[in-house]
């Protein structure tokens, strides 16, 4: 099925200086996200079902399991709400693919520890789930938080 | 970069399979069977782009492919600017 990676990294607004918080971690397909993917690829009669694309975060310390459906605590507001990321791309005559998004926080958050991608810009089903390796720490205005996921489909 | 634990790359042409990001950036670089296609958005002006065919990116070391386009309005003015620049460059040295 579904495998990958999530890579995370927050360049600070004003120092332009990087941390990087997960670099290729191996991330989790949920049983919901693995009965979509079979409904998607074999069982729908219906053409143009909305891929996974859209990236959630988190500021609540997860424990990412197969049986979860929602991301905990899923933050909605000052620039780091879920959203459709902007670059989906496949690479030809492979089975991997990259959905990433930069966020550009607006207000204050205190550490971002987690993602998550859906098919829908709210609720919808969640597919994948991780930790970042390490919480991104206080996040400013103006700060951004890259987030890249590589979904390896074997 | 080390191996990671996750799911393997897989070639579906040259029979090649590996879970080194550098191998796998090193076997699809400047390979024709490995383009790009997908969507992103203008880093001028943010329209969203649909691209195909576009060379591989390799992953970099934040396991991001920083892919940058431009739309063809903005690609456009840019060639305009330079074209104008290159005429008034032109015109100050006669």
């Amino acid at each position: 099925m579904n495998h990958g990676y999530i890579s995370a990294v927050v360049t600070d607004g004003k120092t332009k200086k990087k941390r990087i918080l997960a670099k290729m971690k191996h991330n989790l397909l949920t049983n919901a996200g693995k009965d979509a993917f079979h409904a998607l690829c074999y069982t729908n009669t219906s053409a143009g079902t909305r891929g996974y694309g859209f990236i959630a975060s988190t500021e609540s310390t997860i424990t990412p399991a197969v049986g979860d459906t929602t991301l905990t605590g899923e933050i909605a507001t000052n620039g780091l709400a879920r959203a459709d990321a902007t670059t989906k791309t496949h690479t030809a005559a492979s089975n991997s693919t990259l959905i990433e998004h930069t966020f550009t926080a607006s207000g204050a958050f205190t550490d971002v520890k987690a993602s998550a991608l859906f098919n829908a810009s709210s609720a919808g089903t969640m597919a994948h789930e991780a930790n970042f390796s390490t919480g991104s720490g206080t996040l400013a205005t103006n700060d951004t938080l890259k987030i890249s996921w590589t979904l390896n489909l074997s | 970069m080390a191996f990671i634990e996750g799911g393997s790359f897989v070639c579906t042409v040259h029979d090649f399979t590996t879970t080194s990001i550098t191998e796998w950036n090193d076997h699809c670089f400047g390979n024709d069977a490995h383009t790009e296609s997908g969507s992103t958005v203008c880093i001028r002006c943010g329209e969203k782009i649909e691209f195909e065919n576009l060379p591989f990116h390799k992953l970099d070391a934040t396991g991001s492919k920083n892919i940058s386009l431009k739309c063809e309005e903005c690609e456009e003015q840019s060639v305009g600017k330079v074209t104008r620049k290159k005429v008034i460059s032109e015109e100050s040295t006669k």
